[in-house]
């Protein structure tokens, strides 16, 4: 299974990323699939990028609101929020796991022999601060003199932004090194601690500071698409705690917004049939198909 | 044969048994099929479709081919 992920995540992130011409043109994709959304965030200045940043789009329309409304043009991002919003109830964090390439980048990062640490739990709250202040309301509030705001995860935060897009730009355009100052060095910066911490740690973006991640988070209890504990198969063995890259412990909280549906768990850890995968509350994926059932271990034995 | 002063009773009793049978059904359903996830997607797909009948899709569309330099840390 973690072969057909790890399949999966690369044609994703090769989809998203699938405008090859720029070594040609110099410059971004600019056709009509940018006004796709990009269920994994994923830089839209990035010269391959062929879809849109959900992330990025949604600061754009917050900082230009005013304008908007001041032109007569009704923009709140409805648009932008209400694909984030179907791609969240569909399929929730299940896409950090399987189709957001900077997850991709993280856990290639991990596998990088060095000694692991765990995240403290504390540090995954930040997200959500980042989504709110950072892509909602700074943009919106904190405005110049023509009422546009900044886009402020992206300039002063956003580490895929400066691998995907800030790096590549300046390979291809050279002349643009004479025009980076502070916040590029600040970015820079950033982006060096998250590869180092990846290298250390699992999925440390995801977990501390992606706001597309907190807004997928919302929809752990709606979410069409999810894993589902069965408590009578569950023997406590706690298999499923050390397998989990987002350090969930699945048969204690088995509707963790930290979930990324990665189904390790699920077929690499439990034997006792107690995981399966649910579509609509109908199971899908069950192991009972895949293996034979086990007796439930006696937990004096264990 | 059912005699004619029973029938009424018969039919009374197999019109509650089918409505039984039909609850009981209805709520095994209840409890299998999960509706939220579809009303939460239908929600934002109304949202989206506001969204594109108000032309947020071009706007969209004209930030996103645009290299947003200060917006990747240069410039």
């Amino acid at each position: 299974m973690e072969i057909i992920r790890k399949w999966v995540q690369t044609i994703m992130a090769l989809l998203v990323n699938g405008s090859w011409s720029f070594p040609f043109t110099r410059t971004i994709y600019q056709g009509p699939l940018k006004v796709v959304c990009s269920p994994g965030l994923n830089c839209y200045s990035c010269p391959a990028a062929t879809t849109y940043c959900p992330i990025g789009s949604l600061q754009q329309l917050m900082a230009g609101i005013r304008l908007a409304l001041e032109n007569g043009q009704n923009f709140f991002g409805l648009y932008v929020i209400g694909t984030m919003g179907v791609l969240g109830a569909t399929f929730g964090r299940l896409i950090c796991g399987w189709v957001c390439p900077f997850g991709l980048i993280q856990e290639l990062l991990h596998k990088i022999p060095s000694r692991k640490f765990s995240i403290p739990q504390k540090l995954n709250y930040l997200k959500y601060g980042f989504l709110f202040f950072f892509v909602i309301l700074l943009p919106l509030t904190v405005v110049d003199d023509f009422g546009y705001g900044q886009l402020w995860f992206c300039k002063y935060v956003c580490p895929a932004g400066t691998l995907e897009a800030g790096l590549p730009m300046l390979m291809l355009q050279p002349a643009l090194s004479q025009t980076i100052g502070l916040v590029f060095f600040n970015k820079l910066t950033i982006l060096i601690g998250f590869i180092i911490w990846s290298i250390l740690a699992s999925r440390p973006f995801c977990r501390t500071s992606c706001p597309l991640g907190a807004f997928y988070a919302f929809f752990k209890k709606f979410k069409l698409v999810k894993l589902r504990l069965n408590e009578e198969n569950c023997t406590k063995c706690e298999a499923c705690h050390p397998v989990c890259p987002m350090g969930v412990k699945f048969n204690e909280a088995p509707e963790d917004a930290e979930c990324i549906s990665c189904l390790k768990c699920m077929t690499e850890a439990c034997k006792y049939d107690a995981i399966h995968l649910e579509v609509a509350g109908l199971p899908l994926g069950s192991q009972s198909g895949m293996k034979t059932h086990r007796p439930k271990r006696n937990n004096a034995a264990a | 044969m059912i005699k004619s002063p029973q029938l009424p009773i018969v039919l009374l009793n197999r019109c509650l048994l089918g409505i039984e049978i039909m609850t009981a059904a209805r709520e095994n359903k209840s409890k299998r099929v999960c509706v939220a996830p579809f009303i939460t997607i239908l929600i934002f797909l109304i949202m989206g479709i506001v969204g594109i009948m108000t032309g947020e899709v071009n706007r969209v569309l004209e930030q996103a081919v645009q290299v947003c330099l200060s917006c990747i840390g240069i410039g």
